[in-house]
């Protein structure tokens, strides 16, 4: 998982799915979920697997990035589908785990985090989209800091093998960034209230469609005469 | 951490729904009160923001960790929940568990602010820092570690029924072993998991406290 890379190709990445809507693109996803958890056909979850990673190839979203997206729920999806000994469902388990990952971490990949946040906290109360775009503008800037003292530590012992000075010292590499947030996080609160936080910052959501959902429509439809075959 | 990031299409319907409505509810209650003292807006962020960086710097194979019930304790129990589900919502973005089971996702690691944080203060001040905190960590991790079990013995029901109907079909017959393969797969992951997260919450909590003891002054 690297949402540090996501967040670099959602924002500067040129391909078709950047000009779709980000209201399209959700949509597109939701309707992709519902299919595929309401199939019960092999046929169709490798139809749709094709799918996507065609999505991805005509979209030249780098497959490192895809690869490494799909270990995880293909791991976890795994644990359960060796667990039920009965290879139809897993084979479906493990399909739907990772076509449901992929999709989702397209329409991620694909869109400015901006927008998509924005219609994430729709439902929601005000202050959660705050909390929502507050999170993501810390994390950078922790992740940075973390990922530098991990390697300097690391520099600094050398190659050692696992010991509990080891684990005592990646343990106050946290502490030392948690103390740091805890302050930084103050001085950050002071800066955004100056530009309207929690005094009604208002939440830019495009809600436009785009000629470029045609596409992702005559998409979804295939998709549903494909569920409706199989 | 003590969760399995749990993928779309392996619970039931049912599940899944009480799932998200639980946490809906859950997050709505801690939003409004957030409201109320905004100034806890940022903590909660920064918490949130510092467990999502903590999940992208693996430890070792699939093993991380996410300072979920750290979070109940320096923030108390439901904003320590809400740190935790934003960091979820990121997490399924991303395609780290699964879009559709994030309220159930969140149910289990976030029992882990909410017990954690509850524990930690319902010990009381006098009992010192660490042992309250130890104690808070690992009731929460046990807790949050029997409803990761419970959850996935309903995801097997729920899957050996799908196997019961492919059989009815004309598919091979076979016998209902969810529970007893699975266990013995996650057991030793989960004692991982929980030695690592308590080694880590401790160790950062007797930091914390050696370099900056006002974060839990008062708490």
């Amino acid at each position: 998982m690297d949402l540090a890379t996501m967040d670099y190709l959602a924002a500067n990445h040129h391909c078709w799915l950047q000009r779709c809507s980000p209201l399209a693109k959700v949509l597109f996803a939701a309707g992709v979920l519902t299919f595929l958890l309401t199939t019960r056909s092999q046929a169709f979850l490798l139809g749709m697997l094709v799918f996507i990673l065609g999505l991805a190839l005509s979209n030249r979203l780098p497959w490192r990035v895809l690869l490494t997206l799909a270990i995880i729920p293909l791991f976890f999806a795994s644990v359960f589908a060796i667990s039920l000994r009965d290879w139809n469902v897993g084979v479906l388990v493990l399909g739907r785990a990772v076509v449901s990952a992929l999709t989702v971490a397209m329409v991620f990949m694909t869109t400015v985090p901006v927008r998509l946040l924005g219609l994430i906290s729709v439902p929601m109360p005000a202050v959660f989209g705050e909390l929502m775009y507050f999170t993501y503008r810390s994390f950078f800037l922790l992740l940075e800091s973390l990922k530098n003292t991990l390697r300097a530590v690391r520099l600094r012992r050398g190659r050692e093998r696992i010991s509990l000075s080891r684990v005592r010292a990646m343990a106050q590499v946290y502490g030392m960034t948690l103390v740091r947030a805890w302050d930084m996080a103050g001085r950050q609160y002071d800066l955004l209230r100056l530009r309207g936080l929690g005094q009604g910052l208002r939440i830019n959501r495009d809600w436009r469609l785009r000629p470029w959902d045609l596409t992702l429509l005559a998409a979804i439809i295939a998709i549903g005469v494909g569920w409706y075959c199989a | 951490m003590s969760h399995l990031h749990i993928s779309d299409g392996i619970l039931p319907w049912w599940l899944w729904i009480g799932g998200m409505v639980c946490t809906g509810l859950l997050t709505l209650l801690a939003l409004l009160k957030l409201r109320k003292q905004r100034r806890l807006l940022s903590q909660v962020a920064i918490m949130a923001a510092l467990g999502l960086a903590a999940m992208n710097i693996p430890l070792g194979l699939l093993v991380h960790i996410n300072l979920s019930a750290l979070a109940g304790i320096l923030l108390g129990p439901l904003n320590g929940f809400l740190a935790t589900f934003i960091m979820l919502v990121f997490n399924a973005l991303i395609g780290h568990g699964g879009l559709t089971v994030l309220g159930v996702n969140a149910l289990l690691v976030g029992s882990e602010a909410l017990v954690a944080g509850a524990l930690f203060r319902g010990l009381g001040a006098d009992k010192g820092l660490l042992p309250r905190v130890a104690v808070s960590v690992l009731i929460a991790l046990v807790v949050s570690s029997l409803l990761v079990v419970a959850v996935t013995g309903a995801a097997g029901l729920g899957l050996e029924a799908l196997a019961h109907q492919h059989e009815e079909h004309g598919g091979e017959g076979h016998e209902t072993v969810f529970l007893k393969t699975l266990l013995p797969l996650y057991a030793p992951l989960l004692a991982i998991w929980v030695a690592v997260e308590l080694g880590v919450s401790l160790l950062v909590t007797a930091y914390i406290n050696k370099v900056r003891g006002d974060v839990f002054a008062g708490r």
